[in-house]
């Protein structure tokens, strides 16, 4: 279909691009170094049409076509097309896209080998979701878990955000992002704990610290567990 | 033989004719789905057989769905030069009978038919059948209530061909549009004029057809596809199935009108597996199609070539959505693609490409012979022309209608479709399926439009119409619709894939009593984001169930998750019997049934005391809300539960055995009630057993509220009444008769003596009339009083009443008794909707009052400063109101009625002379307002319930209002639920021993005292059960409480 010679402008968040037709707008953007998160995308698999599924990419069109949310790996650019990458309502379905995800999802960040590098972790920072514990954004996972050495870090059950910003340097988590309310995690946690042959107690008071108002799910857990 | 001319078609039309008007008798059967699952086929069966046997010359033929779906199987009798009479709800003997001396006889059977043919019923104008003179005595199709709104144009052939015989749809003028546009026609007067039409996707959307045709038209490509989307799969809705299966040969000469005008040579009819009737006769039609030339080659004598294949879909409710559907065709995974590409640009195999929906299709034919004026005069605003509904549900009529745009809905509700059921009421309307939402009640006067119902946050949808009465739970149907969206969702996006199966989860939560409000909070956030982050139209609409049922229904959900209640009785998690569930006072019905099975009378009357202290008194007066849920109403007929209350009780005050109650330990604290009526002496029953000290404050001299003075002795004997009070005052009740609050003590005080105040003061100030010259008028409630306190009245001896309510009955009754001898009573409705019970009406007729329905009064006759009479303005039956009543039109016509003295009774209102100074504070208009279910008021330390807050209702609502404030007054004074506690002390084991009871038994009825025995005094007119008859009925109950591991 691509023209030669034939170039198309758009705008994305107020500045207009030039580009080619039949490229889509995550082309444009990718090219232009405008963040557009994505999960499913993949130039591979653009000829099987399994684009547009993961509804991250979603942006919204503002003028030069249906207003409202499209994803851009599937939108076509066109004459006159202007989008934004991160209104409200983009914000707000991309939240709500990663809290879906994350409903399904594993949440054994303890034992997962994506190792400090998990794209949950960075969408549950970018979005203000508490989703996923410390582990998740840890480096230190494959090799120098700080509870295979002894030290009772309270990463796993503890909210990510910080970037892992003590484990990284090898210091033990304090937990100062509050305790994890989503018993999965702490259930994964708690494995992790009884691996390294800490007592109930010692946690507890150690999460006592910072989310003293907050143990309450973590004892109900331990006592579901039978973890002493 | 190739059609090529004009005349070739006229010849082929002629052949048609011959055969919709034969000249031997003929049988007609509806053989749809529809007919066939209800024993068409059989009956034509028989009906061979039947014919050979007796060697009747006559002939036998199928047509599609009338839609008449109601009273199928439908089999019509044509004699020739004679109308067609059809015959609802055959059976092989109605059938023989029909055969003997219809279709040999020649003469109609009158009791079985349903309507004559006697002219056309649908806008086909080139129609060939004479239809000559008709029959006396059946009705014309056009008089069925069912048919008169109904315009016909995309069902016009539906029901009166053969479907599988093109000549017939030939002689109905079939074809001769196509022909015309290949002839005489460029495409783009093609697409002009079904622009002109306002003509709009009939799938759901709404989509300008015209517009669509145009994109495809200019959309550049050698080839070019259109599609016909017969991929039905709304719960509910089946228009798609009756047009492919009664007329399939308007929906192709629509494709071949839209190929021509779009440039494709191609289509594909993409049908649903499931409709294998359909493909079959889709199959029959096309071929039919190709050996006269009308498909293939080379089409009716043109250069232009056009051929169809059908395309089973494989029961995928996504491949209903456009892009699904062309991925299915093209033999990928039925899932949706992003759009854009448009499929007009790039859609089946990356060619330009047009969906239509099958009612879309078999739309066109018609607009290009009648023209795009003609077809825009049907419909309003932005939704022109006609749509068909399936309607289904709870509704009297069920079947297929086409109406035109922009009726209102409740004339298809109710006009068409009869209204709902057992007199029911009618709790919404959904529409539109999974995608679409629910209309509750009161919107019910909206015109069914595109517009009109997108604002509402629901759609019109493919044309499903589901009627849903008071016996549906809203959060149920949210839940079931979520269900089916969850399953049948693709999986390819987030949003649609895990969105739906969490909104699902939560209701399912909700439903099982487990919810919070946090959980509807989350549904509504939820929802928000899948429409709009879904890929496609069915993420996309996927929570408008919810969505809806959240906005019009809120507060069941808000009952599901604050009291785990479900007053539809559906929801089984949260209630044990419907019976129980639906009683105000949550009266334990099966466990007061079984123990009078087990013949320990003295038991049941102690369960029903536990819940409400007026057994005896509920069992002659109750309106009996429990009967109406009984399951066994679903079998055969509902228990006699108030029949069966009143036995028990007044086994056990013959047996004179003591009946216990559970209490409580006492609290120091005082509880002050105003008003000695059902609600008053209820609370006061609960709170002294819950141990408070309580005073009821009463103006009148003696005990009971409207249950002494509002309900005559022939219903309600005082010895009774007076019985089951001196039980609640031997409790410890301080009673102080006499006693007007605001006048002799002040409310303030009361206040301040007391821990807690009750306020059930009723409602029996009457409401006048509001003609002027009223002091002459007897009000109904004093009458009755002064009555019942056997005072003399001085009446006269022709009494009129008006108003059509239980007191009216009630005066009208007692005046018969009081020696009055001519009674008559006034209503400005019909005498279906009066309110009072049809029990007492009847008995009312029986004693010789007489009724006067649809007269309003106008004004009173005065003569001589007396009133002898009342002038009326006479009422006609007007248009149906949104809640299914017909309302009353004045006409010009007046009546005087003359009478020695006038009551009126024509509703009640509260007193507010009590309140004094809180009355600003305590009121909202006409009623105290509480201010949450828990009955409190803007004061603090005040409670109120009864008549007062809910206005003029019934005795059971005021105990269970009663027994709510008790319980209030108990958390608010002592912090925790003690109800619970005293609950507790009463654990009983209804344990029952298997019985086999679940075939027909029908219901018992109680004798009463003939008419002639009643009138002279005022003796209850209702007998008690004898013992046989109580324990045959006790036997019918089928325990809805016991799953089938219970019963021993």
């Amino acid at each position: 279909m691509a023209l030669t010679g034939i170039k198309i402008t758009i705008n994305i968040d107020g500045k207009d691009y030039v580009c080619d037709p039949g490229e889509t707008v995550l082309d444009v953007a990718k090219r232009n170094n405008i963040d557009i998160p994505t999960f499913c995308y993949n130039p591979l698999l653009i000829e099987y049409q399994r684009l547009g599924s993961c509804r991250l990419c979603l942006v919204e069109v503002i003028s030069g076509g249906k207003p409202g949310l499209q994803s851009s790996c599937t939108l076509p650019v066109s004459t006159g097309l202007a989008v934004s990458t991160h209104s409200e309502m983009v914000y707000q379905a991309r939240r709500s896209v990663v809290e879906l995800l994350l409903s399904e999802h594993v949440m054994d960040c303890c034992n997962c080998g994506v190792s400090g590098n998990c794209i949950f972790a960075r969408m549950c920072r970018d979005y203000d979701i508490n989703g996923t514990p410390v582990c998740a954004e840890c480096p230190n996972q494959k090799e120098g878990c700080l509870l295979q050495r002894n030290t009772l870090c309270l990463g796993p059950i503890t909210y990510s955000g910080c970037n892992a910003y003590c484990t990284r340097k090898g210091y033990r988590c304090e937990g100062c992002f509050s305790m994890v309310q989503n018993e999965d995690i702490l259930r994964f946690g708690l494995k992790a704990y009884r691996d390294g042959g800490f007592s109930a107690d010692e946690i507890l008071n150690a999460a006592r610290i910072f989310s003293f108002d907050r143990i309450a799910l973590l004892e109900k857990v331990m006592k579901e567990e039978g973890f002493e | 033989m190739l059609l090529s001319r004009l005349y070739h078609l006229k010849e082929i039309a002629a052949i048609g004719a011959g055969r919709l008007e034969r000249d031997k008798p003929q049988l007609i059967f509806g053989l749809g789905t529809c007919g066939i699952a209800a024993g068409g086929m059989q009956l034509k069966e028989f009906a061979k057989e039947y014919l050979a046997e007796k060697k009747i010359d006559a002939e036998i033929s199928s047509v599609g769905c009338i839609g008449m779906c109601y009273a199928e199987p439908l089999v019509d009798v044509k004699i020739p030069g004679k109308p067609r009479v059809t015959y609802g709800k055959m059976t092989v003997e109605k059938l023989k009978e029909v055969i003997d001396t219809h279709l040999v006889g020649g003469v109609p059977l009158k009791k079985y038919a349903l309507a004559q043919l006697n002219s056309e019923i649908s806008e086909c104008t080139s129609t060939t059948v004479n239809y000559s003179e008709s029959y006396e005595g059946i009705p014309a199709y056009q008089d069925l209530p069912f048919f008169a709104k109904q315009v016909r144009i995309v069902l016009r052939n539906c029901g009166i061909i053969d479907p599988e015989e093109i000549t017939e749809y030939i002689a109905r003028g079939g074809y001769r549009s196509a022909y015309k546009v290949l002839h005489e026609m460029k495409p783009e007067e093609v697409i002009e004029e079904i622009k002109a039409s306002g003509l709009r996707g009939r799938g759901g959307a709404g989509f300008p057809t015209g517009l669509k045709w145009d994109f495809c038209h200019k959309a550049r490509g050698d080839v070019k596809y259109v599609i016909c989307n017969a991929d039905e799969g709304d719960p509910g809705a089946y228009m798609d199935r009756a047009v492919l299966e009664g007329d399939p040969h308007s929906v192709i000469e629509g494709m071949i009108i839209g190929a021509y005008a779009m440039g494709a040579t191609e289509g594909y009819i993409y049908v649903r597996a499931e409709y294998p009737l359909a493909i079959e006769r889709l199959r029959i039609a096309l071929k039919q199609a190709e050996e006269y030339g009308i498909l293939g080659t080379r089409i009716l004598g043109t250069d232009f070539s056009f051929r169809i294949h059908i395309r089973e879909g494989a029961g995928v409710f996504v491949c209903g959505e456009e892009t699904a559907l062309i991925n299915s065709i093209e033999g990928r995974r039925g899932e949706p693609r992003p759009r854009p590409p448009f499929p007009a640009t790039s859609g089946l195999w990356g060619k330009p490409t047009n969906i239509n929906n099958v009612e879309t299709w078999a739309n066109i034919a018609m607009i290009i012979q009648r023209g795009s004026k003609w077809f825009s005069s049907f419909g309003t605003g932005k939704s022109l022309g006609t749509k068909v509904f399936s309607l289904v549900g709870k509704i009297n009529r069920a079947g297929l209608i086409e109406v035109p745009m922009g009726i209102p809905m409740k004339d298809i509700v109710y006009e068409i479709g009869g209204g709902v059921p057992n007199d029911k009421k009618l709790k919404a309307v959904q529409t539109g399926g999974p995608s679409g939402g629910c209309i509750p009640a009161e919107h019910l006067d909206i015109p069914v439009g595109y517009e009109e119902l997108k604002e509402l946050g629901a759609i019109v949808g493919s044309g499903g119409m589901v009627v849903m009465d008071e016996d549906t739970c809203m959060v149920d149907v949210a839940r079931y619709f979520l269900t089916f969206t969850s399953e049948e969702s693709c999986g390819k996006c987030t949003p649609c894939r895990v969105g739906t199966k969490r909104m699902l989860e939560i209701l399912n939560r909700i439903c099982t009593g487990h919810g919070t409000i946090r959980d509807i909070e989350t549904l509504e956030s939820l929802s928000a984001q899948i429409i709009n982050a879904a890929l496609c139209g069915l993420g996309q609409t996927a929570p408008n169930p919810v969505m809806t049922t959240l906005r019009y229904f809120r507060n069941e959900y808000l009952e599901h998750v604050q009291d785990r209640r479900c007053s539809a009785s559906v929801c089984a998690a949260l209630f044990k019997a419907p019976c129980q569930n639906t009683c105000p006072a949550g009266t334990n019905v099966f466990g007061y049934i079984q123990m009078l099975y087990d013949g320990r009378f003295a038991e049941a009357y102690e369960i029903n005391r536990e819940n409400n202290p007026f057994p005896a008194i509920c069992g002659r007066v109750c309106e009996h809300p429990c009967e109406s849920r009984c399951l066994r109403g679903q079998l055969d007929e509902p228990i006699a539960i108030r029949e069966l209350k009143r036995y028990c009780a007044d086994k056990t005050f013959e047996s004179g055995l003591p009946s216990h109650v559970s209490r409580l330990g006492s609290v120091d604290k005082k509880i002050a009630i105003v008003g000695g009526g059902p609600s008053g002496l209820s609370a006061a029953y609960f709170l002294e057993r819950l141990g408070y000290s309580t005073t009821i404050y009463e103006s009148s001299d003696e005990l009971g509220g409207w249950m002494r003075y509002g309900i005559p002795q022939y219903r309600l004997p005082h010895e009774i009444l007076d019985r089951e009070i001196n039980d609640i005052v031997n409790l410890g009740v301080e009673v102080k008769c006499r006693t007007a609050v605001g006048k002799d003590i002040r409310l303030e005080e009361l206040v301040d003596r007391y821990d807690a105040v009750y306020l059930a003061v009723g409602a029996q100030k009457d409401i006048t009339l509001g003609l002027g010259g009223e002091e002459g008028l007897i009000p109904g409630l004093k009458l009755l009083r002064d009555i019942t306190m056997g005072k003399t009245i001085d009446v006269g001896n022709n009494v009129l009443v008006i108003g059509g309510g239980n007191v009216a009955i009630d005066v009208a009754r007692s005046l018969v008794r009081a020696g009055v001898n001519k009674v008559q009573i006034c209503y400005r409705r019909e005498e279906k909707d009066m309110p009072a019970y049809v029990d007492e009406v009847r008995q009312c007729k029986e004693e010789g009052v007489e009724f006067h329905f649809l007269i309003a009064p106008e004004s009173l006759i005065i003569e001589e400063g007396k009133v002898v009479g009342v002038r009326f303005r006479k009422n006609r039956i007007g248009a149906y109101t949104k809640w299914g009543r017909r309302q009353p039109e004045p006409t010009d016509d007046t009546i005087e009625i003359r009478a020695d003295s006038v009551v009126v009774a024509i509703g009640q209102q509260i007193d507010d002379e009590f309140a004094g100074d809180m009355r600003d504070k305590l009121f909202e208009r006409n009623r105290i307002k509480v201010i949450n279910n828990k009955l409190e008021t803007a004061c603090d330390r005040i409670f109120a319930g009864g008549d007062a807050v809910l206005g003029p209702a019934s005795v059971i609502q005021a105990i269970a209002h009663g027994k709510c404030a008790a319980r209030s007054i108990d958390i608010r004074l002592s912090g925790r639920d003690r109800f619970v506690e005293l609950e507790e002390l009463n654990n009983r084991s209804y344990a029952m021993a298997s019985r086999e009871n679940d075939h027909f038994i029908p219901r018992e009825t109680v004798k009463e005292l003939p008419p002639d025995a009643r009138i002279n005094g005022f003796d209850e007119v209702v007998l008690r059960f004898d013992d046989a008859s109580a324990k045959r009925e006790a036997f019918r109950c089928l325990r809805c409480d016991l799953s089938s591991e219970e019963v021993e």
